[in-house]
């Protein structure tokens, strides 16, 4: 067993918990329960942790608070939302205010039910996000290490569609942070949504050790192929997958007469990237009031 | 050219004065004074290399050189009856009177019993003095003094033109006086004769006077009255001095020196004239001049009220050492120069007004000479010599620089010096060096200090208590400033445009001189100062001791090796928000905000501790004040009390030497043992803390994993360079911990340590998050707390066994009981060293901070775990430095540590956390009693 697993720092959010919850994990920390025999740290400080358990549904008050802890964490980490509330909204799920369980904000990898999440239940819960830590780790040293050679690029299927939307929502992000906004499609995206453009549309994705960490697709209408959301997983990014996809997606889109992208006009690397590939500014259009979006376009040679 | 260079020197700026009096053009006065600095200090490095010039120009005509200056001196008492009259301000009238026809009554007197000049009939040598003291300080004057005149006149036009266009301009009388104030200094370091002496003296007084009230401003008229009142009190001591001393046959420095401490008469006479120094030098109960000086234009400050003027104060009581050496009337001296340090720096701790600061520093730093002074050892006296020299040119170059901080951020307000790195990145260096050289080892003041701790130590090692209360509180202010400019809360616009040539030259000049005078001050010393004090005295044997040399020469390589780090400034590392209780809000102008209360969004700002409660500006400065004045009463009434002092002696053996092989075995042993032992400590502490608690606790090995962990994690940060400060407090724990091992000097162990500490302070300001922020503050309070309980631990070590080297206290071993006191005291600040609680206060171990995890909170990852190894280093060092109370007996030794560690998890887990005001308090309480008390004990018990 590595240290990674021998040594798990958390931090603690109480999102919009009744406090049932937070008794509880803070009855984790008394010497009943006592889990520092297994290292584990409560240190209340992002920065140093491994693991953020957040307790209660997610609402708008706290949804920033939620994302800004989450994006302080270094990597790798793991969240693990505590209690029926954390993990779906329980029964606060219809309230005007609330948005849902933790996962409607960020990407959670453990749930631990309960109303409240017993003691045993959240060692257990934080047991399993150790796993998927070390799993992480593993991905981030692949990742240190991988060339681009070495990942597989090819089209996706429809067993692809639900890890290509958990993909899409950890990489849109830090497009959200970029713009402040989480009103970013790529991000509210549903299943049902993203399987009725699976049937119009073209996925690429690109692969390495089975899992997928990119991804782009296209779309013919007339002579425009329209090329949208390249994604790249945070871990692989900066390695030239991107010019890759884009240029895999060309060429499967095959015959047209020109290809047209878009992304956010504050997207610098996005628009650096389509410019070093050929394709210039053609039109903005405002979106919100934050977000215009770019058209690009380059006519095939 | 060369025969007459030393009236040269005098007449010359005198001249220059006069030209410039009648030049109202801008541009060409300008040029003249930039031609006029670098005449003089082509003048002052033409003397270095010719130190005995004839002076044939004055032959024959000392009779009508006498007689002149008896008429310059009616015309200025004539001027200051005018201005005291027109003030109403009585005392000062009196004062003038007074000392005015005591000398001129003298003076005459004397003249017309001889047509040979009034020298010739008191006493037959020399007018003139130029010995290497002399040099030291004409260098002093003429290069520091040079450039703050070449850096003036940008400053003046700047300042009359967009800072105060309301004021008159009288720049043609600012730069008549500053060149004649020049030509006075050079006076009275070359006079030899004491009515010449005075002459200069009291010109220096008035161009202070002058140039104080240049703005004409209510203030300022009200400072420079009472700059002239303080002044004359120390002039009336002076002109007592010549009367008494005259009349006894005595008519100069040399003659004086020749003295020694033969009658009560010779020191009432040299204690007169140690008055007037303290007054010039604006020591404590004298020191409100010079904080009310700081209204006078930037320039004034740095000329006259940092680097020259108030040296010439200082200068007279270092050529009086010879008198002053041994006796009650030195020891009052030195008492005074002591507890002006000590009140100077503790008032610098409570002001944010960077002049006020600077002036306190000023005067701090010039009671220590005086205390070198006072003791007037060789060793004293060759510590203070140096304290000239560092303190001159780096104080020069910081007011300098805070003049033009203050013209272009329209504040001289530490606190609006936030993020200078940035705005002003040139000018920040700058006063990042000048503020190095001011407080850090390497640099010159710190050798400085360790040599005069040093000396007091062998003489009087009651006044080192005093030494290390002022140097904690100097760390303190110093410290809070350097972080202050790092800091970063918002974007930061540049501001360094259109700063004048002349400026440049000097801060460039001035900044390179601060670094030079560190790396040759062994030349120096060799050269100059250990010919003045002669008899065959070396430094480098007696003060530093040349291993010693060798090691601060590693540390300087070490610091310099700093700014190279920036060259990896680019790499590749995530970049977030400080930690603001995840309520930051997304922000487009780079300005870090947050979501307040009830919604609002304020930005982030982050404001210094000043410990106002505790060390408010006024009552420190009131305490000083009234401390000071009872010495001076005791210095009054000596003529009563013996002449000599009882002189302890502390019997010093001889160090053991080291080979290199030996060293390197040690070093490797300890740089791969001490992080073993010192995880492995970690992880006991852990368990039995989880014990005390009823529970079973993380396995032995956990810090290991902790840190394997740390280590692999990604690597954030929020400011770019916060990593590199971590690297070299890193680097330095480790290096302190090798001296240590390798039986290296104590002192030279602590300072190594605090250095290290201060990279770990300078990380977390440089991290600008809030708390950090905190955690860095409560640090330099825990620091400013632990420090002098520390050296107290040192200097009773080395008054024990006669050594402050590591092997051969271990070598020697003494009664620990000795000790005891101070082994008590070192037990209490053992516990905030190990940031244990009751004293958790910068940062915690366990998951009940406040401020989140305080001074670590924005490390991550690899630094994290650095921190954390550096912690297990710097645990090794101070178990052994527990074990060195008892090394009679290694097991007992052994058994000490490890009851020491119980004792501490002990409290640990029963007492609550203290406020840091109370820490503070009651760690200095602890320091003083014990320390003091132990001082005592020991002076009984040989």
């Amino acid at each position: 067993m590595s240290a990674f697993k021998k040594s798990p720092w958390v931090i603690h959010y109480d999102a919009s918990s009744c406090n049932g919850c937070d008794i509880e994990v803070l009855a984790c920390l008394m010497p009943n329960f006592d889990v520092e025999r297994f290292g584990i740290i409560n240190t209340g400080n992002p920065k140093h942790a491994d693991i953020f358990l957040v307790t209660g549904s997610v609402n708008v008050q706290n949804a920033p608070v939620v994302r800004n802890i989450y994006a302080q964490m270094p990597e790798p980490k793991v969240v693990v939302a505590i209690g029926i509330c954390g993990t779906s909204g329980g029964i606060f799920r219809e309230c005007y205010n609330v948005l849902g369980g933790i996962d409607t904000v960020i990407p959670v990898d453990v749930y631990v039910p309960g109303c409240a999440a017993r003691p045993e239940a959240i060692i257990d819960g934080v047991v399993r996000a150790l796993d998927v830590l070390e799993m992480k780790r593993h991905f981030m040293l692949n990742s240190a290490g991988a060339d681009i050679g070495a990942f597989i690029i090819n089209r996706a299927n429809q067993n692809d569609i639900p890890e290509i939307l958990a993909l899409q929502k950890i990489a849109y992000r830090s497009q959200a942070e970029i713009y402040g906004d989480d009103s970013v499609p790529a991000l509210g995206q549903t299943l049902d949504q993203i399987t009725a453009e699976f049937e119009k549309t073209i996925f690429i994705k690109a692969v390495v050790n089975g899992k997928i960490i990119g991804s782009i697709r296209g779309r013919i209408e007339g002579d425009v192929a329209h090329i949208s959301r390249v994604v790249v997983h945070p871990y692989f990014q900066g390695k030239g997958l991107g010019t890759r996809l884009i240029k895999q997606v060309e060429q499967e889109l095959g015959d047209v007469r020109v290809f047209e992208a878009f992304t956010g006009h504050q997207s610098a690397q996005n628009l650096h990237l389509y410019g070093k590939l050929g394709y210039r500014e053609v039109r903005t259009e405002p979106f919100t009031s934050t977000v215009n979006w770019v058209y690009l376009q380059k006519e095939r040679k | 050219m060369i025969e007459n260079l030393i009236p040269g020197m005098v007449i010359f700026p005198l001249i220059a004065g006069v030209i410039l009096l009648f030049i109202s053009n801008d541009t060409v006065r300008r040029y003249l004074v930039y031609a006029f600095s670098a005449v003089l200090i082509a003048g002052a490095i033409l003397l270095a290399f010719n130190p005995n010039p004839s002076t044939t120009l004055l032959d024959g005509l000392s009779h009508n050189i006498s007689w002149g200056m008896l008429a310059v001196e009616t015309l200025i008492a004539c001027f200051i009856v005018w201005v005291t009259v027109r003030a109403k301000n009585w005392l000062a009238l009196g004062l003038l009177l007074t000392q005015f026809f005591l000398v001129a009554g003298f003076e005459i007197h004397e003249m017309l019993k001889s047509s040979e000049g009034l020298h010739a009939v008191v006493t037959a040598s020399p007018w003139l003095l130029c010995d290497q003291l002399t040099v030291i300080m004409v260098l002093v004057i003429g290069i520091v003094g040079g450039l703050i005149c070449i850096y003036a006149p940008g400053y003046m036009k700047e300042f009359h033109v967009t800072h105060h266009p309301e004021l008159r301009d009288r720049r043609p009388m600012f730069f008549t006086t500053f060149f004649v104030f020049l030509g006075a200094m050079f006076g009275i370091v070359f006079a030899n004769s004491l009515n010449w002496f005075y002459f200069f003296w009291e010109i220096t007084t008035l161009s202070s006077f002058l140039l104080i009230g240049y703005k004409e401003s209510p203030e300022s008229k009200t400072n420079a009255m009472r700059a002239l009142t303080m002044n004359l009190m120390g002039g009336l001591g002076f002109a007592l001095a010549i009367v008494l001393l005259g009349n006894n046959g005595v008519g100069s420095l040399t003659e004086l020196r020749a003295q020694g401490h033969a009658s009560h008469l010779i020191m009432i006479a040299a204690g007169l004239l140690a008055f007037a120094g303290i007054t010039k030098a604006a020591q404590f109960p004298f020191a409100g001049w010079l904080r009310g000086a700081m209204v006078a234009p930037t320039p004034v400050s740095a000329l006259l009220h940092s680097s020259t003027m108030v040296k010439a104060g200082v200068y007279l009581v270092l050529r009086l050492a010879p008198n002053l050496e041994g006796t009650i009337v030195g020891m009052m001296v030195a008492l005074v120069g002591a507890v002006t340090f000590v009140a100077g720096s503790l008032v610098a701790v409570g002001t944010s007004d960077a002049k006020k600061v600077l002036a306190y520093s000023t005067v701090a730093n010039l009671g220590l000479i005086v205390l070198c002074g006072g003791i007037g050892t060789k060793e004293a006296v060759w510590a203070g010599i140096l304290l000239i020299i560092f303190h001159a040119v780096a104080k020069a170059l910081l007011f300098l620089c805070v003049g033009v901080v203050e013209h272009k951020i329209h504040s001289r307000d530490i606190e609006d010096m936030a993020g200078l790195v940035l705005r002003m990145p040139k000018i920040a260096v700058m006063i990042q060096i000048g503020i190095a050289g001011m407080f850090l080892a390497p640099f010159g003041m710190l050798v400085s200090k360790w040599a005069v701790l040093k000396a007091i130590v062998d003489v009087h090692p009651f006044l080192s208590v005093f030494i290390v209360f002022g140097s904690s509180a100097t760390l303190f202010f110093w410290v809070k400033w350097l972080g202050k400019l790092l800091q970063i809360t918002g974007s930061m616009e540049k501001m360094e445009k259109n700063i004048s040539g002349g400026k440049w030259i000097a801060l460039g000049t001035l900044s390179v001189l601060t670094i030079l005078t560190c790396l040759i001050f062994p030349a120096i010393s060799n050269q100059f100062i250990e010919p003045f004090i002669g008899g065959g005295f070396k430094a480098a044997d007696s003060v530093l001791g040349s291993s010693n040399l060798i090691v601060m020469a590693l540390m300087l390589g070490m610091v310099a090796m700093f700014p190279l780090s920036f060259f990896n400034y680019n790499r590749k590392v995530k970049v977030v928000d400080a930690y603001l209780g995840g309520a930051n809000v997304e922000s487009l102008d780079g300005v870090a905000r947050f979501q307040g209360s009830a919604g609002i969004i304020r930005d982030m700002s982050m404001h210094n501790y000043y410990i106002g409660q505790l060390l408010g500006e006024e009552r420190v400065f009131k305490c000083g004040f009234w401390v000071a004045i009872a010495t001076l009463l005791v210095l009054a009434g000596s003529f009563v009390l013996p002449i000599g002092l009882p002189e302890e002696v502390i019997h010093t053996i001889a160090p053991h030497a080291l080979t290199y092989q030996e060293i390197l075995i040690r070093f490797g042993l300890y740089l791969v043992l001490a992080p073993l032992i010192g995880g492995l400590l970690a992880g006991i502490d852990r368990k039995l803390t989880a014990r005390m608690q009823g529970r079973r606790g993380p396995p032995v090995r956990q810090a290991f994993y902790d840190v394997a962990k740390l280590w692999g994690k990604e690597s954030i940060v929020v400011r770019r360079s916060q990593d590199f400060y971590i690297i070299f407090f890193f680097l330095f724990v480790i290096f302190t911990g090798a001296l240590f091992f390798c039986g290296s000097n104590l002192l030279l162990v602590i300072f190594s340590l605090t250095l290290a500490s201060i990279f770990f302070v300078l990380a977390a300001y440089k991290a600008s998050s809030p708390y950090s922020f905190i955690g860095a503050e409560r640090e330099l309070i825990q620091m400013a707390a632990y420090e002098p309980m520390v050296l107290m631990s040192a200097v009773g070590m080395y008054m024990t066994t006669g050594s402050f080297n590591v092997d051969d206290i271990f070598l020697n071993p003494a009664n620990p009981l000795k000790l005891i006191l101070i082994f008590v005291g070192f037990l209490y600040i053992l516990e905030i060293k190990f940031r244990k609680s009751p004293f958790d206060l910068s940062t915690s171990h366990h998951a009940h901070q406040e401020l989140v995890k305080g001074i670590t909170t924005e490390f991550s990852g690899k630094m994290l775990a650095l921190v954390e190894i550096a912690h297990w280093y710097e645990n090794v060092i101070l178990f052994a430095w527990v074990g060195l109370f008892f090394t009679f007996n290694l097991w007992v030794g052994a058994l000490a540590m490890v009851l020491v560690f119980f004792f501490m998890i002990f409290v640990d887990n029963t007492f609550a956390r203290l406020k840091w005001q109370l820490a503070l308090k009651s760690a200095w309480m602890v320091s003083l009693v014990l320390g003091l008390a132990n001082l005592i004990l020991l002076f009984f018990w040989k």
